[in-house]
């Protein structure tokens, strides 16, 4: 189980003290799945980023029961500079995993082959996408943290998230953030809606009308607008 | 006690694979980065002691000149070269600060301990040259060699905590460190022996935990044969002293470091 009780965390800008989350308590229970909406800037990201332990909260307190991976992000898990080999003998190190397990799953996933060897700088984000999650699928975690990385990658690329996720681990909690809302009902069973920091709604997406309601009226305003 | 165990085993795994890390990727990530890492603060010590070495001839002396390199050169040189190590590491390896049991300070004194044990190691060579060369002798009492070198590591990594957390608020605290480092050399007694100095100078030098250190390796060599002044109970106060201001400022600097 992941609690989280109350977290907020505060930001000094140019502008002054922007409060990116803003006293939010979420319980994330084992095999549970949960879809984090919210328009940019609300604070999912952030919000993500402190259940795994990246950034402190200001106040409040998290606490994990169960094994939970970083966040898988645009940015971030990686070393920049080093080859893709160079990353994984280092994460073989700190997560305890033989490296040659890690290795061999992560080629069989990436399907990168020899730019493998190359600095992560130079990978596209497609293929920094799927670095993160070969390695976070070789590691296996109880829990996972996704935001909004999955968009990024190719359609094969997709439907083996898919496969890894929804299906061989079908079994683990999720903490998703994405703007897609096809991605969040195949994954989610439950909701989380963010304004301004602070948690505003929840849904039963499986099953519930109020999700419907929702979803439909996010997608007109979003043809709307284009 | 099982969980401060695993835990420790954990810090143990996050550190070594950290300086391995930063032995490897100093230098293009080759074995000659790593022969490097050594043979250049041995370079810079043989460019010193030959300038420095010569004028000696012209003064009269009893205090041989490598010694006084050695103990208050070398340390210095470790400060310089650790000092700005824990932010630059903080910087370079930003990305892997999002795998939770790599905490920022294991990234910080990392890089700060490869590059004090490089110097370290350099130290040792020059030191077994000199004495194949007949430059050095057997010192009078390597526990104070030791317990001098143990002072002159720990105040570097308080240095080295002062400046990266007030580094990481205030990025005018990385270019200030090099022209301060440079007048670090007076407390480190570089080119000289505290005892040189008027006794005045010789009061304010001996409030630095640097100075104090330096002079505890020299007792360490010289035993009673040259005048050295040190306080080991005020160095280890005013250290634990520090060190509990420099882990505040490390936390600080901590709020402060995007990822």
């Amino acid at each position: 189980m992941i609690e989280a009780i109350k977290v907020a965390k505060e930001y000094w800008t140019e502008t002054g003290r922007v409060r990116a989350v803003d006293g939010i308590s979420l319980t994330v229970l084992p095999g549970q799945r949960i879809g984090v909406l919210g328009d940019n800037g609300s604070g999912k990201s952030t919000l993500i980023r402190l259940v795994g332990g990246v950034e402190l909260p200001t106040s409040g307190k998290i606490i994990r029961q169960m094994s939970v991976s970083w966040p898988l992000a645009y940015r971030g898990g990686l070393h920049q500079d080093l080859s893709g080999y160079s990353n994984l003998r280092f994460l073989s190190r700190i997560y305890d995993r033989a490296y040659d397990d890690l290795c061999a799953y992560v080629e069989d996933f990436t399907e990168l082959g020899n730019r493998l060897k190359d600095p992560v700088y130079t990978y596209s984000a497609g293929m920094r996408a799927k670095l993160s999650f070969a390695v976070s699928f070789a590691i296996e975690f109880d829990c996972y943290l996704i935001d909004e990385i999955i968009a990024v990658g190719d359609q094969r690329f997709r439907r083996k998230c898919r496969e890894e996720l929804f299906e061989k681990r079908h079994d683990r909690a999720l903490l998703m953030v994405s703007h897609q809302f096809a991605t969040i009902e195949q994954a989610c069973d439950i909701g989380i809606l963010i304004k301004e920091g602070r948690h505003v709604d929840t849904f039963d997406i499986k099953a519930d009308h109020k999700w419907r309601q929702y979803a439909k009226r996010e997608r007109n305003a979003r043809q709307l607008q284009s | 006690m099982r969980q401060f165990a695993a835990a420790l085993r954990v810090e143990a795994r996050v550190l070594s694979a950290l300086m391995v890390r930063e032995l490897g990727a100093r230098h293009g990530g080759d074995a000659s980065g790593t022969v490097w890492l050594l043979v250049e603060p041995l370079l810079v010590f043989s460019v010193v002691y030959l300038i420095h070495g010569f004028e000696v001839f012209h003064t009269t002396v009893s205090v041989p000149f490598i010694v006084i390199l050695m103990t208050g050169y070398t340390p210095h040189l470790a400060l310089r070269h650790a000092g700005l190590g824990g932010i630059a590491a903080l910087q370079a390896n930003r990305g892997l600060l999002y795998h939770r049991q790599v905490h920022f300070l294991d990234v910080a004194f990392a890089r700060m301990l490869v590059e004090t044990v490089t110097v370290l190691i350099s130290f040792t060579i020059v030191y077994f040259i000199g004495y194949v060369f007949k430059m050095l002798s057997t010192p009078y009492s390597l526990g104070y060699i030791y317990l001098g070198w143990f002072f002159n590591v720990w105040f570097i990594f308080i240095v080295g905590a002062f400046v990266t957390g007030a580094g990481l608020v205030w990025p005018l605290v990385r270019r200030i460190f090099v022209p301060w480092s440079l007048f670090m050399l007076i407390p480190y007694e570089a080119f000289s022996m505290l005892y040189w100095w008027p006794p005045y100078v010789q009061y304010y030098l001996s409030f630095f935990p640097c100075t104090n250190a330096v002079e505890i390796t020299r007792y360490g060599y010289f035993g009673n044969a040259v005048p050295t002044i040190f306080y080991i109970g005020y160095t280890t106060e005013c250290c634990l002293v520090l060190t509990f201001l420099g882990i505040l400022t490390l936390y600080w600097g901590r709020r402060h470091l995007e990822l």
